[in-house]
């Protein structure tokens, strides 16, 4: 396991499945991530601790809604971690992950443990298009003012591009009590790209679902509460669902 | 205008503790303690019968004063006495306890009362901070931490886990759901402008406790403009102000009164250690304090959270003239009214119950 404040080197290259290609980031060792990202930006923090203790891909699709990602995400991962993985995905990327789960093949199911984060295939807020870039930006962040380099952010039409939800994606939905492997489910308590009811919808439909509160995060929980999110992460990659059980002492003074 | 007991409970010989606090259990006789309970619920229900129509409850800890340590116990025990008013947790000091608990406990409290809770939470005097080991500097993220999981807790259909900065529980999932759907009504016990901001930016009413016409002005007029601003108008029964009251068949009777209380006014100020009192007023305003660059300390300590005396002193034209004055100027709809002043026996507060029921209540509702 790699010194928890070294810096992680993240090594890039770019895969092909099908027509589509997909720049992928490779580090640390162990059990096999697989992670799909909608953008990088403010999940430096969970992909290092991720890192230092599994061996984790990152896959970046230029266009995740593109027909075939799905087919392309089994492709790669299979390739890249063999018959077993977690899956993760963030926002669009969460989408993409519940696609590659319920929209391909189903023997065997691709991924041992699914999570995902602050997905908004299903229920999402009807009121999103056009909106400019800072009302993008206070749609995806409960605290903009918090944020240092808010500026790296992408242009506001690309924003629409990165986190609407695919059209079809709402009849995920009726498809989610077929996903068999242990899920975690985190939005922040503060997200306003879904409407309320969407965390209790995935609690309520996938059977061995536990849906995660982050608490005073907007839509990029990994950006606003990194620490929070990635506690919840890797505590179900290493437990499932026996992440729910508190394993940390009460000792104060023996 | 609505009026609400505080059903206070206080121990009957709370006129001889010292001014310190805590106060030390040795005070304590079993049997004065367990008089004072039967005492302080007969009040409720007398109250009940005069026409108030709220009895609420308020947590304060290590004293006979008002001795309500877990305000939910109370209720529950006086919601099976009283069974028309509403029950008023004003309520639990949320920095100090598992907000899944008192989530717990509202729900219970809810449904035994078939309806009649009103939530109220609040962060607690300086020195409450101390029952429960809680960091002074971080009482107020946790309130609006504990609120969001409260509120949560309270309405979300399914289990989830709570992912916060001070709170983390993997497993939430309150029964039984209050009865009053989706919350019972709720309101922010506080002075401070981040928590009236809070109060009005997530729809919920305001109580703020003991201080004079003109401060509680300032207060709600900050409060309704941001309501408005927030897009909604607080009804009354949301603005509530709390006040010590003795009330007399004269005004003269009543400046006797105070006029024969040791230094002319009640003993209720909660004195703390000088040294501990100056850490905790410097950690709650985000302050260092060093104890090594202190030379001395008072000898009586200093004191926070001290009374402004007596709210309403006087006769019912007297005490229904100024309470308008609160309805007029603040938009106050219910008054919360301590009568438990110290010295004063269970059949002087029931006599006071009786006068305000007979004379105030029909004024006060006109308005």
């Amino acid at each position: 396991m790699a010194d928890a404040n070294s810096r992680i080197t993240f090594d890039e290259y770019i895969l092909e499945a099908g027509n589509i290609s997909v720049d992928c980031r490779e580090a640390g060792s162990g059990l096999p991530i697989i992670f799909l990202e909608t953008i990088c930006w403010g999940h430096r923090y969970l992909y290092e601790a991720l890192a230092r203790q599994y061996h984790l891909f990152i896959l970046s699709f230029e266009d995740a809604k593109e027909d075939g990602a799905e087919a392309a995400v089994r492709e790669l991962a299979k390739s890249l971690a063999g018959d077993t993985y977690t899956l993760i995905g963030s926002s669009q990327g969460a989408n993409l992950a519940l696609r590659t789960v319920l929209r391909t093949p189903m023997e065997p199911e691709p991924a041992e443990t699914l999570i995902l984060i602050g997905p908004n295939a299903i229920r999402p807020d009807p009121d999103l298009r056009d909106l400019d870039w800072v009302g993008w930006s206070r749609r995806l962040l409960a605290h903009i003012e918090r944020q240092s380099n808010l500026r790296d952010l992408p242009g506001g039409w690309e924003l629409e591009g990165l986190f609407l939800p695919k059209d079809s994606d709402a009849e995920l939905e009726t498809w989610l009590r077929e996903i068999s492997c242990p899920t975690l489910v985190a939005f922040g308590t503060r997200d306003r790209m879904i409407s309320p009811d969407t965390p209790s919808t995935y609690r309520a439909a996938i059977p061995n679902c536990h849906v995660s509160l982050v608490y005073d995060a907007g839509h990029l929980v990994a950006a606003e509460r990194p620490e929070a999110v990635t506690s919840a992460v890797i505590d179900f990659v290493e437990n499932r669902e026996t992440f729910v059980v508190t394993r940390h002492g009460g000792v104060i003074n023996p | 205008m609505k009026a609400s007991y505080l059903g206070a409970m206080g121990y009957s010989e709370r006129h001889l503790f010292p001014d310190s606090w805590p106060i030390p259990p040795a005070y304590h006789d079993p049997q004065l303690s367990v008089q004072s309970y039967q005492d302080g619920m007969a009040e409720c229900e007398f109250a009940e019968e005069m026409g108030f129509e709220w009895i609420s409850f308020s947590e304060h800890h290590y004293s006979g004063r008002i001795a309500t340590g877990n305000p939910a116990v109370m209720a529950a025990a006086v919601a099976e006495r009283c069974k028309k008013v509403k029950l008023a947790m004003l309520g639990p000091l949320l920095p100090l306890n598992n907000p899944v608990r008192i989530a717990e406990e509202m729900g219970m409290l809810d449904n035994i009362s078939e309806g009649r809770l009103i939530m109220g939470f609040l962060r607690g005097t300086p020195n409450e901070d101390q029952v429960y080991g809680v960091n002074p500097a971080e009482g107020r993220a946790r309130l609006f931490e504990g609120m969001d999981l409260i509120r949560k807790a309270l309405t979300e259909p399914q289990p989830f886990s709570w992912e916060g900065r001070y709170y983390q529980f993997r497993t939430v999932s309150v029964w039984p759901r209050p009865v009053q759907q989706p919350m019972p009504p709720t309101i922010m016990a506080t002075r401070s402008d981040d928590t009236v901001k809070y109060a009005a930016d997530n729809g919920l009413g305001l109580g703020v406790s003991f201080v004079p016409v003109e401060q509680m002005e300032r207060i709600t007029d900050k409060y309704f403009t941001w309501c408005r601003e927030a897009g909604w108008e607080p009804q009354p029964d949301q603005v509530v102000y709390r006040g010590s009251i003795y009330l007399a068949e004269t005004d003269q009777e009543a400046k006797d009164w105070l006029n024969g209380l040791d230094g002319g006014e009640p003993r209720r100020a909660i004195a703390l250690d000088p040294n501990v009192a100056r850490v905790v007023q410097a950690a709650r305003a985000g302050e260092e304090f060093d104890l090594r660059r202190v030379l001395a300390g008072s000898p009586q300590g200093d004191v926070v959270g001290r009374s402004l005396g007596i709210n309403f002193l006087g006769s019912p034209d007297t005490i229904a003239r100024r309470m308008k004055a609160f309805h007029d100027r603040c938009g106050v709809g219910v008054m919360d009214l301590f009568f438990q002043q110290p010295g004063l026996t269970h059949a002087e507060v029931m006599g006071e119950i009786e006068l305000f029921g007979k004379e105030v209540i029909p004024r006060i509702r006109e308005f």
